[in-house]
């Protein structure tokens, strides 16, 4: 008798031990996963910002070269100036993302400039710069697919099952998409 | 019925995707027909001379286009992806594509060999050695001029590239290939807890039913236990032989011949011209 009530005890420790342990277990590594695509996340935005800081310093060359040239277009290398500027002083996803956009309309109307004087585009140092910059601009592309391709999934799995119930108190919440306006986006294409 | 058309066109349009890219064969992968035998050996010697003095790995592409990828920009990011071009970690790896339909031509520089080939240097390199032999339809001529310019400039750098883009990529793959081992170590080690768990109360319950264990007996089962743990433990970390996930194709690959791609990426930088 006594034998019975202790089996069917020690039974009860068995499995409760059990499912603490699972639980243990899930919970750590539904933190493990969260933490890892944050990661991710974090150094493709790393990316981005290498990136975008490139870009901000091959754009003084550029326009030097282009002044070089097409001395008087002042209105073109002060929205180029702003925008720069702008740039740098940004700090959210948002504000990068602006001033992306920015960036983007300011360069698109100094390459519309550069459209009018043919031995700028010609030149040598030019073509370099444009090299570098379409580079830049794909490198760009790039790490934004991998930013945004993590940030949807993280977004998707700290709002589902069962990340759900624990992400709040890690402190996990939503990350921004790093959305720039596809329109203004101009990859400098040499062609002969 | 109705529910195998979904899956034959889920199945279908997987095989499309998987097909989409090819294979590659060695460093030099015509699957267009416009290189002669001649000039397809003087590039594969080429490429393997400087993955012997370097271990940079330069793959070059001839496709009929790059659809279904919007530009060859994207092709060449999704081609370089998929063969892993360069030695996994360091990024040294440079492709060379070129598709025929669309007239465009792209080299695609890995991180590792950014130093080595910047943009500015893949343009002129397109403009000098490349285009002009295209112009005149003369593919393999321009093909083979331009391995011999990227394979001059990768052997002229002899350190890899800059300290940044070397630790985010290390600190990338690291991360990547490490975390399905320590996912997996943690499965066996919470398994092996708990049967370790099970099996511990289980004595103790039946030293229990005999009766009478002292407490001296009760702490010496769970004793072994802890060293019967030990042993699992140490068990499972010894049968984690587990190799980090990685693209490598390699099979000893060395000096003198094509022994598959490293697993290295690139982020999208070189440069491309249309002709």
């Amino acid at each position: 008798m006594a034998e019975g009530k202790k089996s069917g005890l020690s039974k009860g420790l068995l499995i409760a031990g059990g499912v603490v342990l699972l639980l243990a277990y899930m919970y750590i590594s539904t933190k493990n996963g969260l933490v890892r695509l944050d990661e991710n996340i974090n150094s493709a935005w790393s990316e981005i910002d290498n990136q975008l800081q490139r870009r901000s310093d091959l754009i003084p060359n550029l326009v030097a070269t282009v002044k070089g040239y097409a001395k008087h277009e002042e209105a073109v290398f002060t929205n180029i100036a702003n925008a720069r500027s702008k740039l740098a002083g940004a700090q959210t996803v948002e504000e990068k993302a602006a001033g992306y956009n920015e960036m983007q309309s300011a360069l698109s109307r100094l390459l519309v400039v550069v459209e009018q004087y043919p031995e700028l585009k010609a030149n040598q140092s030019f073509i370099g710069l444009q090299d570098e910059l379409a580079g830049t601009e794909n490198r760009l592309t790039v790490a934004r697919k991998r930013y945004n391709d993590g940030v949807r999934d993280f977004n998707t799995r700290i709002r589902s099952f069962p990340a759900s119930l624990i992400a709040g108190g890690m402190g996990f919440s939503p990350r921004p998409y790093f959305e720039i306006d596809q329109g203004a986006r101009e990859t400098p294409k040499v062609s002969f | 019925m109705k529910r195998l058309i979904p899956l034959a066109l889920l199945l279908s349009s997987l095989s499309v995707a998987l097909t989409a890219l090819p294979q590659p064969r060695g460093f030099v992968n015509d699957f267009v027909g416009v290189l002669t035998p001649s000039q397809a050996e003087e590039m594969e010697k080429l490429a393997a001379e400087v993955q012997e003095k370097t271990g940079a790995q330069i793959a070059v592409a001839v496709v009929d286009s790059f659809a279904p990828a919007g530009s060859i920009e994207e092709y060449a990011v999704d081609l370089f992806q998929a063969w892993g071009i360069g030695e996994k970690g360091k990024d040294n790896g440079v492709l060379l594509v070129l598709a025929m339909a669309e007239r465009r031509v792209k080299i695609e520089v890995g991180y590792g060999l950014e130093g080595a080939v910047p943009d500015g240097l893949a343009g002129r390199i397109l403009d000098n050695e490349v285009l002009p032999a295209f112009r005149e339809g003369r593919f393999g001529d321009g093909l083979l001029r331009g391995v011999e310019a990227l394979a001059t400039a990768a052997l002229a750098e002899n350190g890899p590239g800059t300290d940044d883009s070397e630790t985010v990529k290390a600190h990338d793959t690291t991360a990547a290939s490490a975390s399905p081992v320590i996912a997996v170590l943690t499965l066996i080690l919470f398994f092996c807890g708990i049967i370790f768990f099970f099996v511990s109360v289980i004595r103790l319950a039946q030293w229990i039913s005999r009766g009478g264990a002292s407490p001296g007996h009760r702490s010496g089962g769970f004793g072994s236990g802890g060293g019967r743990s030990g042993g699992f433990g140490s068990g499972a970390f010894r049968s984690g032989g587990f190799s980090s996930g990685s693209r490598s194709s390699s099979f000893g690959g060395g000096g003198g011949g094509f022994g598959g791609f490293g697993g290295g990426s690139s982020g999208g930088g070189g440069a491309s011209r249309g002709f």
